[in-house]
């Protein structure tokens, strides 16, 4: 019974839904390029280049300084992607019930499995580590000089380690979403 | 540094970065791993859920997901150590 009413409800809500589909769509789309690409420039220009440079000489203070710096800015950086990381979840579910997608279509089963098992982890670390306790201005504010130190390294493996993922995993994303190919 | 843009260090004191090959390679396995023991199997076991199909667990399937697998560990290995190994001059 609470099956039939649920799927009625969500029959309901679809019928709904499928006349903004395009809108919805277009909503979608904007969010998954804020997500995708907004951090890009601040990573590659900003913060990986002033990161390497310190790695050389990790005892030049100026150098830690600019760091820090960079760290910083990119941890406020990252507020445009944690805020459409949950609208791109929202309009996707959205989305789905709008255009009736189910894990029939094996190209939307992968896409769900990416979304559950990769980018939501990736995302939770990502914002602990940006917004919450791993904070680093709040770190340095709040006086925790060896929180601050070990939140960094810890934020920089995070970074590196998930590069590789992002770069493969997002572009993949936007070719089943587009191609449909399976 | 006579810039007030840059946070003070004060009690900070940085130390050095270490990324150990053997821990970067233990890293791009386990990413390696996770496509072929968690990724692909999940994805196989929702369509076997939910349409009954057990094509994602043919042949076809399973070679594409370890093929993926190995090329992934490969690349982001080498992405890993990119970012990690720093020359001696700036980039």
């Amino acid at each position: 019974m609470g099956d039939e009413v649920l799927t009625a409800l969500l029959e309901s809500a679809g019928d709904v839904l499928a006349e903004y589909y395009i809108y919805i769509k277009f909503i979608h789309v904007l969010f998954a390029a804020i997500w995708a690409w907004s951090t890009a420039v601040g990573y590659s220009n900003y913060l990986v280049p002033l990161f390497r440079d310190w790695q050389r000489n990790p005892g030049d203070m100026d150098k830690a300084r600019l760091r820090n710096w960079a760290m910083e800015r990119f941890d406020d950086g990252a507020v445009l992607e944690h805020i459409a990381f949950p609208m791109l979840i929202l309009t996707g579910a959205l989305l789905m019930l709008a255009g009736g997608w189910t894990p029939d279509s094996g190209w939307f089963a992968m896409k769900l499995v990416l979304v559950v098992l990769l980018f939501l982890p990736i995302e939770l670390i990502d914002i602990y580590l940006a917004h919450m306790s791993g904070n680093k201005k709040w770190l340095r504010e709040t006086g925790q000089p060896e929180a601050y130190e070990h939140t960094l390294h810890l934020h920089w493996w995070f970074l590196v380690i998930s590069t590789p993922i992002v770069a493969i995993s997002i572009t993949f994303t936007f070719y089943l979403a587009i191609v449909k190919p399976f | 540094m006579p810039f007030d843009l840059f946070p003070p260090l004060g009690d900070i004191k940085p130390r050095a970065f270490v990324a150990p090959e053997k821990t970067v390679n233990r890293v791009a396995l386990s990413l390696g791993a996770y496509i072929a023991l968690v990724l692909y199997p999940a994805y196989g076991l929702l369509r076997l859920y939910w349409t009954g199909e057990t094509t994602a667990f043919d042949f076809s399937g399973i070679s594409t997901a370890a093929i993926t697998s190995i090329l992934f560990t490969v690349f982001a290995r080498r992405t890993m150590m990119r970012y990690f190994t720093v020359g001696a001059t700036a980039d």
